[in-house]
Parts: structure tokens; sequence; C-alpha cells
């Protein structure tokens, strides 16, 4: 007579949405940094980081969301410069102009604009928060974020921004908006390191004050984490825990 | 000629208790527009030595007096993953299950529109009630 199997049937482990996320996150910095190995041209460089950073955002998000390259104007033609990446919500708001990628957009259209480099130093960091502030000097509700694949140290980095509002001080001595058009966040993949308001400072948004620390989860997923939340995903929501970083590491 | 004078809109402090937002509106029968808005934001937070940036959910119901002008809001953030908020203006029993906020923000709609209150999308500002009040 056969026996009877005393074997349990073996238990299906439930879904570990943590575990999920994080090799997405792992396997998103893996194809940029693949990428960052094979092309060695600076433009080409350029650009391909850019569509990277464009496709790998995209394939996260629902139809509602485009996203592309351009600028955004507002009524009184008052325009920003053009920043690599904006998502902008297509059901709510047409473009002023589109042509493949890139798009002309009015204010409110973009949630967040993204300027991508693939090697921030002191120039291409000039470049990028120009850029932001241009963004934010046209729309003040999109988020404006940086985002580097390698770049400068985070002291140097820090000098190099320091400098940098020194010298838009002085552009801007009639009615200095102060660091309410900085980014919200800087994002520097291959250095490790990213740049946010200090959550305990209590000054006015002009004054704020902003930190830099190492990332203790991949820069990538701070970045995507930042990105999709800000979109308000909701069913996206469960798979989003915080993010950590390690100390703080300078103040500016 | 004279120029004309902008409307000035005042904000009313922001509403701990949703009850307490509820019974301000239908003291003033003339608000029959009610905003409700459902964010998503990543904010950085201390622990210890190190930051977090922590992913939460902002809900927040604002409603425009025009006679006043005056906006009340209410709003309730919670961490998103911390898997429980209190919302007591409903069931008065406290805790539920709400990762995503969805729950909530059907919650809110549904005690608004029982109170015979439209609801649409969005956040009055004090920039967005003066350009709509300037016309």
């Amino acid at each position: 007579m056969a026996r009877k199997s005393t074997k349990k049937p073996k238990a299906v482990a439930p879904p570990r949405f943590d575990d999920y996320w994080q090799l997405r996150m792992e396997g998103a910095t893996s194809r940029l940094k693949a990428a960052q190995k094979i092309v060695s041209h600076t433009g080409t460089r350029g650009s391909l980081a850019e569509a990277l950073l464009r496709e790998l955002i995209r394939e996260f998000l629902p139809q509602r969301w485009g996203v592309g390259t351009g600028f955004i104007m507002s009524a009184d033609r008052q325009r920003s410069n053009q920043v690599d990446v904006l998502i902008y919500d297509q059901f709510a708001a047409s473009p002023i102009y589109r042509d493949g990628e890139l798009v002309i957009l009015s204010p409110k259209a973009a949630k967040v604009a993204v300027e991508v480099k693939s090697y921030l130093n002191k120039d291409e960091i000039e470049k990028a928060m120009n850029n932001i502030w241009s963004v934010k000097t046209v729309d003040s509700n999109a988020k404006g974020l940086i985002f580097s694949y390698d770049g400068v140290q985070a002291t140097t980095f820090v000098e190099h921004v320091k400098n940098w509002e020194r010298k838009k001080r002085a552009e801007v001595k009639a009615s200095p908006p102060g660091r309410t058009r900085w980014p919200d966040r800087v994002f520097n993949m291959e250095q490790n390191f990213l740049m946010f308001p200090d959550p305990d400072c209590v000054k006015a948004p002009e004054d704020r004050q902003y930190l830099v620390a190492p990332g203790n989860d991949p820069i990538v997923r701070f970045f995507m984490t930042e990105t999709l939340t800000t979109l308000g995903l909701d069913n996206l929501r469960p798979f989003m825990r915080a993010d950590k970083t390690g100390n703080v590491s300078h103040t500016l | 000629m004279a120029k004309k004078k902008s409307v000035n809109v005042l904000e009313h402090d922001v509403f701990g208790d949703f009850e307490e937002f509820l019974k301000e509106v239908q003291r003033r029968p003339h608000i029959r527009l009610v905003k409700l808005d459902d964010q998503g934001l990543v904010e950085p937070a201390r622990k210890g030595r190190a930051i977090i940036m922590q992913p939460r959910v902002r809900i927040v119901v604002t409603a425009l007096d025009d006679k006043k002008p005056e906006i009340l809001r209410w709003e309730k953030k919670w961490d998103v993953g911390s898997g429980v908020v209190t919302i007591d203006a409903f069931t008065g029993r406290g805790k539920c299950n709400d990762p995503t906020g969805k729950l909530t923000r059907a919650k809110v709609k549904a005690a608004l529109e029982a109170r015979s209150l439209l609801v649409s999308d969005g956040e009055w500002t004090k920039q967005s009630a003066e350009a709509a009040l300037d016309g």
C-alpha cells in the first residue's frame, strides 16, 4: 500500500515588495552605469545620459504623464532655459508646442524638471543650477532636481555651489529671491551623495539651509522615490519606503 | 484713474480636527464648494545622526469663503508605509489601515458630499483664491 506522504506542501513566500523594489533600482543603476562605460565622447555621453534617464522614468509612469525635454513659457513670454527632462500632465494640459520629445509647456503643466549631467564639475554645476533657477522663475510649483552620473567630490561640489551663489546674488541684487529657486534635490550617483533642504531649518525659504550627505541606499533609488512620489502615483505608494542617508558631511 | 484694489485673502488657522473644519464650513452656508487634494511628497527627517527621505501622503481640504474672504483648511499628513493613520472624524474609533491614502480620500469625500458640499480636485491657495476673486 502506498504510504501517504507526510511532507508538507511548500509554502509560497509572501511578496516582498521591498526586495522587489530594491532589485529594480539596482537594475536601473546598472543600466545607467553600463551605458556610461562604453561611451567616451562627451557630447554623446551627455545625450545618452539624458535619454537613458528619460527612458528609466518613462518605464514607471502611466500614460497620463509625458516625459520630454524643453522649456516652460508663460503667457507673458517669460521663458525658462531648456531643461533635460520635463515630466508633465498630458491629461490636464496640452503642450504649447511639441515636436517628438521636445516640448514647450505652460506653467503648472510640468510637475518635475530634471537637469541631467554626466559629470558635474564647476561649469556644469553652474549651468544646472541656473537652469533650475530659470524653471522656478517661470513656474514656482515645479519640482527642480539635478541628477548627475558622476562628478567632483562632495567637498568640491559644495565650494562650487557657494561660488555660484555669490555670483547669483550679485546678479539679482534688486529683488533677490534667495534660495527659493534652488533645486529641491541634487543627486550624484557615482560620488554617492545628495543635497537636500535641512529638515530642522526654521529660517524662511529664502534663507533655507541645505545639507549634503552620502546615500546609504542607491542614489537612483532616492531619485526615483522623489520623482514617483511627487507625481502622486498612489498605487506605487506601498512600494515606497524611507531611503536612508549617511551622516551629514556638509552644510550650506 | 485710481488703481483697482486687489483682494487680500486671509488664511484661517489650519484645523487640526476634521469635525471642527466641517462645523466651521457649515456655519458659513454660502460656502458650497470645497477642494480636496491628495498629494505625495518626500520630506527629509532626522533619524539619529543620519537623515531619511520619508515618503508621505498629504490630504488637504480647502474651502474659500468669498464673503470674508478667507481660506479654511484641514490637512493630514502621514508616512507612506507606516500603514496606520488616525482619522477620528468619521468613525470616532481612531485607527484605520491606509498606507496609500486612497481610503482616507474616499472617506473625506463622502463626508463632504453627505453635507451637500460640492467637491472638486485641487487646493485653494492664497494666490489662486486672490486670482479667482479678482476676476
